[in-house]
């Protein structure tokens, strides 16, 4: 009987996976598979790719200093940006956290909108600011450009989540500090900054992660005059047709969001989850 | 005591700044787009009107699939073994962190290999396999913490599994599935990459059609359309958080 039941329940279950296991195996894994396996094939002067052969001229030519020098921009890019979104967001969500009631509300929602806004139109809002009223190019297509658009446009992704953990420390905790007798700088190093860490990680990996591959800031705002990987990776696509080369770009580009996302769970401490746990018992 | 709220002083100023600089130049577009002009020859685009009507299609079936998907995967989770599940939850939040180019791009390489034709059904396919991940997420929070005894009751008092399922189950799960369909819609249609590159030729979403105008050289008509889509964003937003209040009253 016991047993019977437990087959019974074993057959729901995988017919509940039936969708994971299709969708997931087949649009997820299945994908990767296929780019890594284009990235080792050869292709012919005509952009047809010899599966059957096995080539590794993808990833050498990865190492070339063009390529090298992409890679490096796109970081330093998507570096700065993320550093930037921290920097003005940190303080954003901690005010934001600390506000009471109803103007909370509406101040939050001067977040959200944004953040609901769609990409395209947050992009056109930074052309009509970098273009001069006399219509000449002013800030467009200039590196800066493309830079404070990124920022512009990430911002709202690092406040959110950085306001949510904010919002789990508690104000009385912040005043006991103070009782005890902690300078504003001490109580920021000592108790917001240590129990704000898992929302800095959260942070980090929403804005850095998708801002490594960006593609319409630079391609709209940028004028495609410099590559960045997101520009270089649709060029080598659609139009220079290199699909190995561009799929070991992509397998790389994984590889380094993996590695940026493991350092950062990494970095987190667990005193961070701890205190969760205790805030929410409360 | 006066350095603490010189302190609040000059966050309360940041932050008022950093938002204005947020809503600033949205504002700028607003004032240039809400004109009659514009919109008169905003409605005249026919290609305008078919790129809103296959977006609004795409993802209403794409929401549909994705909500569904999501729901029996959540059910599924709690009785897959450990190990399992955390190698479950991993490929769920897999494609949520990965740049999109690279999602997007990735399909494409696998349909073109498998030699299934790029068009309305590559375009299904890829907006279903993102939202997913965030249907799913949606449905497992909601399915942890459903009120099973509520089930039980039924069970011991006779019902038969519909009824169960209808009166038991699905009223506590309404609320989050109307939440996932909500965000899978709003992923479907604010999509640009991942449909950029696995559509066909025929298809073309309202933020391809957006991008290809802007392309081509930014004129009144966009800010025009801009101001409708920035309007409806607003209401969404507001919509749901009136509602997530109200279900915290209730």
């Amino acid at each position: 009987m016991e047993s019977k039941r437990h087959v019974a329940t074993k057959k729901s279950t995988i017919i509940l996976l039936l969708p994971f296991i299709f969708w997931g195996v087949i649009f997820v894994i299945g994908p990767f598979a296929v780019l890594g396996w284009t990235s080792i094939s050869s292709k012919d002067i005509y952009g047809v790719i010899d599966y059957q052969s096995f080539d590794l001229h993808a990833y050498q030519s990865l190492l070339k200093p063009v390529f090298l020098g992409i890679f490096f921009k796109t970081f330093l890019f998507a570096g700065l940006c993320t550093l930037g979104c921290l920097l003005l967001g940190y303080p954003l969500a901690f005010f934001l956290s600390r506000l009471k009631g109803t103007l909370r509300s509406w101040a939050l929602l001067g977040i959200l909108i944004p953040f609901w806004t769609s990409f395209l139109l947050r992009i056109l809002a930074m052309f009509e600011l970098f273009r001069n009223s006399d219509g000449s190019d002013g800030l467009l297509y200039t590196p800066f450009g493309v830079q404070i658009a990124m920022l512009y446009n990430y911002l709202p992704f690092a406040v959110l989540p950085l306001y949510a953990s904010f919002t789990r420390i508690e104000t009385s905790c912040l005043e006991a500090a103070r009782d005890l007798g902690a300078t504003s700088f001490q109580i920021f190093l000592k108790v917001i900054l240590p129990l704000s860490q898992r929302g800095i990680a959260t942070a980090v990996i929403f804005v850095f992660v998708p801002s490594l591959g960006e593609f319409l800031i630079p391609d709209l705002l940028g004028g495609g005059r410099e590559f960045y990987l997101g520009t270089f990776l649709q060029n080598q696509f659609l139009s220079a047709r290199n699909w190995p080369l561009g799929s070991a770009m992509i397998c790389l580009l994984v590889f380094m969001s993996f590695v940026a996302i493991a350092f950062l769970k990494k970095a987190t401490p667990t005193s961070a989850s701890l205190f969760d746990d205790s805030g929410s018992a409360k | 005591m006066s350095s603490v709220s010189k302190g609040k002083f000059f966050l309360a100023i940041l932050s008022v700044l950093i938002l204005v600089a947020l809503w600033g130049p949205m504002f700028f577009i607003l004032n240039k787009g809400a004109s009659v002009e514009g919109f008169l020859t905003l409605f005249q685009k026919d290609e305008i009107w078919d790129a809103t009507k296959q977006s609004l299609g795409l993802a209403t079936v794409s929401s549909f699939f994705s909500v569904l998907f999501g729901t029996m995967i959540a059910f599924a989770i709690p009785k897959v073994p450990k190990k399992w599940q955390e190698r479950l939850n991993f490929s769920l939040v897999f494609p949520m962190i990965l740049p999109e180019i690279a999602f997007g791009l990735a399909l494409m390489v696998f349909f073109v290999k498998l030699g299934i034709p790029l068009g309305w059904q590559t375009l299904l396919f890829s907006h279903v396999a993102f939202s997913l991940s965030y249907s799913t997420l949606l449905m497992k929070i909601r399915v942890e913490s459903l009120d099973l005894s509520l089930i039980d009751a039924a069970k011991d008092l006779g019902a038969t599994p519909l009824v169960i399922f209808k009166h038991a189950l699905l009223p506590q799960l309404i609320p989050s599935m109307a939440a996932a369909f909500v965000t899978s819609f709003a992923l479907s249609l604010d999509d640009f990459l991942v449909s950029f590159f696995v559509k066909g030729i025929d298809q073309r979403t309202l933020p391809i059609q957006i991008y290809s105008m802007m392309r081509l050289g930014v004129k009144n008509e966009i800010y025009s359309l801009f101001v409708i889509l920035f309007c409806i964003s607003i209401a969404v937003v507001l919509s749901t958080q009136l509602w997530l209040k109200k279900g915290k009253k209730l």
